[in-house]
């Protein structure tokens, strides 16, 4: 009866009501909207790889290796020797290694030169693999594995045929043009860098730049030659993940590498260099909820405003509540009530909205951002939020239910 | 006896040499129909208020079925009004955005929620029925209903909860002739088999022919000078 009686109450002033719903639905929409998506894009940059123990590259910042190696973003400051890789490749705590060889690209998609081990071994997400979406692994120098951005980007099928750029320009002035690779696979949708990446082999890499010397081809070199005799064996690579048998060892190994003395090389922590990368962001992310919180807060006081003002046209109705022996915290309540109805419908159509919104446009996000996007809102911050949206409805409307309150206690039984 | 006042008196600013009201005695007994006529300004509202317990005496005491209003409570005031008093007014009885039906219901939730055992053994419709109510008319929004109507709806509100003590003030003032009587004659009959006291508070004396016991507010109230 007395959900009802406010539910009716409320009703009966439905214009204003109606308002006051639609800024607070708007707010929370907003509110929950920019949580939604600041934790899903926490959630899949610090899951961009996954049961990765360390990365190792050239000595260098830490979030600069792992902005080239994980993000292929920049640029190596150096490579590492081939010896370097095999030596700590073989050290008796590891149990996987994926090398990894960037400088080129395809149309302003970054190149990675790799093994056979990087479609095995690494991760994404809550430790999901990659998967094939058409075709297979590289298994020739010529071959190449694409990202799924890149194929449906490109218009590029299994059996298309493609040339390599040197370099990470866009428009690149160096082609590999003699050494065409064919597509033989094309990969499922990660939401990661790995949607924006070509794959090919290290051998592939090596091939391309047989001739070259300091980084532009021999003036002799230009016919496609035949690679079939030569050694393939990279020199080189820019950097290279490392899975180990047992965790225990990760901090012993890190600081091995750390302290070789042959290269200057360096091991970092994946987990520790993102949440370091994601901490960098804090102030745009605070400022996001701020201003979400903002917009709430206008739309709470608009809803404190507005009950406020019914008081003076429901001095009749308190009187009559009185006759009838209701207590002046009974009338209170019943403002308070009146404000979490409203509160919780708004947070009803917030929430129903965005997951339909989410349902109808993740697929756009996905391809203009490369953001994966849930349509499951719920985790503990957003119920977390959703119940202090509703405290602070209260809050708010402590101020008419006062009013109602007095009213209730020094006005009169007939108002007529 | 259902009410006894004894040396009751009250003025807004305590002033104790000529309050509104002073009434030194005044006792109405169980079942009794009293008339209490007087002009306007003579206290009438205010007399209600007390006898609601909304406002406290100044002095003396409202003893009101072997309760004594000032000695209790907020909460307990408010309890025992919901189990033991009714109200009709002139107009403003109803909350005009519940149904005719939801308005009863109001009155016998709150009546349930201060303990009153034997209230709802007559359900919201067939006191609605009893009183000549179309059915039509039960559902529809109070504001929605006629004056005349509104009243009728307001004696069956009244009526609900079994009062001990039914007070009305001026209720007939809005209603033409042939409502009024129509009114008063349905009120009186309903009322004829229940234990229900009833003070019926008004300026026209002309209805005082309806009521057995006829009383001049002046004539028990000695403030307001």
């Amino acid at each position: 009866m007395f959900v009802q009686l406010a539910a009716k109450s409320l009703w009966s002033r439905k214009s204003s009501v109606l308002l006051t719903l639609l800024a607070i639905s708007v707010s929370v929409f907003v509110l929950l909207g920019i949580e939604h998506v600041r934790y899903q894009t926490k959630q899949s940059f610090s899951q961009t790889v996954s049961g990765v123990d360390l990365i190792v590259g050239a000595r260098t910042g830490d979030i600069n290796l792992l902005l080239y190696s994980v993000f292929r973003l920049g640029d190596a400051t150096n490579n590492i020797g081939w010896n370097t890789y095999q030596t700590i490749a073989n050290n008796d705590s590891v149990a996987w290694t994926i090398p990894l060889s960037l400088g080129d690209s395809h149309q302003g998609y970054r190149v990675l030169g790799t093994t056979k081990d990087y479609f095995t071994h690494f991760h994404y997400g809550q430790n999901q693999s990659l998967v094939f979406k058409e075709g297979r692994e590289f298994t020739s120098p010529f071959e190449v594995v694409l990202g799924s951005e890149v194929a449906k980007k490109l218009g590029y099928d299994i059996g298309s045929t493609l040339v390599l750029a040197h370099g990470i320009a866009k428009h690149s002035f160096t082609i590999h043009k003699d050494n065409p690779f064919t597509v033989v696979g094309i990969l499922q949708p990660t939401g990661t860098p790995v949607d924006d990446t070509l794959h090919v082999s290290l051998a592939g890499i090596e091939a391309i730049h047989t001739d070259w010397n300091n980084g532009v081809p021999a003036a002799h070199s230009s016919a496609h030659h035949d690679v079939s005799n030569v050694d393939l064996t990279p020199k080189s690579i820019t950097a290279f993940m490392v899975g180990l048998n047992s965790k225990m060892a990760t901090f012993k190994l890190q600081r091995a590498i750390n302290d070789y003395q042959k290269e200057a090389v360096m091991a970092i922590l994946p987990g520790v260099t993102l949440t370091k990368l994601w901490s960098m962001m804090r102030v745009l992310e605070q400022s996001l909820r701020l201003v979400s919180a903002l917009v709430l807060v206008a739309a709470l006081l608009g809803l404190g405003a507005m009950l406020l003002a019914s008081m003076r046209e429901r001095r009749s109705e308190i009187s009559i509540m009185r006759c009838l022996g209701a207590s002046p915290s009974f009338i209170f309540s019943l403002v308070l009530i009146e404000a979490l109805l409203i509160t919780f419908v708004a947070c009803i159509i917030a929430v129903v909205t965005l997951v339909s919104l989410l349902g109808l446009g993740k697929d756009f996000v996905l391809d203009q951002f490369g953001l994966m996007l849930t349509m499951n809102i719920f985790n503990q911050q957003t119920m977390v939020l959703l119940t202090m949206v509703l405290a602070s409805a209260l809050l708010v409307s402590v101020i008419p239910a006062i009013s109602a309150y007095r009213q209730a206690l020094h006005g009169s039984l007939n108002q007529s | 006896m259902l009410l006894s006042i004894n040396q009751l008196k009250f003025d807004y600013d305590n002033r104790q040499k000529s309050p509104l009201i002073d009434i030194p005695e005044w006792h109405v007994k169980q079942g009794e129909h009293v008339f209490l006529h007087g002009p306007s300004g003579a206290g009438k509202s205010t007399l209600l208020n007390l006898l609601g317990g909304i406002l406290l005496p100044s002095s003396g005491d409202i003893v009101l079925n072997g309760n004594t209003l000032n000695t209790m409570s907020a909460k307990q005031r408010d309890r025992f009004r919901a189990k033991n008093l009714a109200y009709v007014f002139q107009q403003f009885n109803l909350i005009p955005y519940l149904s005719a039906k939801d308005n009863i219901e109001l009155a016998v939730f709150l009546a349930k929620k201060a303990g009153h055992k034997t209230t709802g053994l007559e359900s919201a419709v067939d006191v609605l029925a009893s009183l000549n109510i179309p059915d039509a008319l039960w559902t529809k929004p109070a504001e929605k209903l006629s004056i005349g109507q509104q009243q009728r709806v307001a004696i069956a509100r009244a009526m609900i909860n079994q009062p001990s003590l039914m007070i009305l003030d001026e209720p007939t003032s809005s209603l033409d002739e042939r409502n009024r009587d129509s009114f008063l004659q349905l009120l009186l009959q309903r009322l004829q088999h229940t234990s229900t006291t009833v003070i019926f508070v008004s300026h026209d004396q002309r209805l005082a022919s309806f009521f057995p016991q006829v009383i001049a507010l002046n004539d028990i109230n000695q403030g307001g000078v």
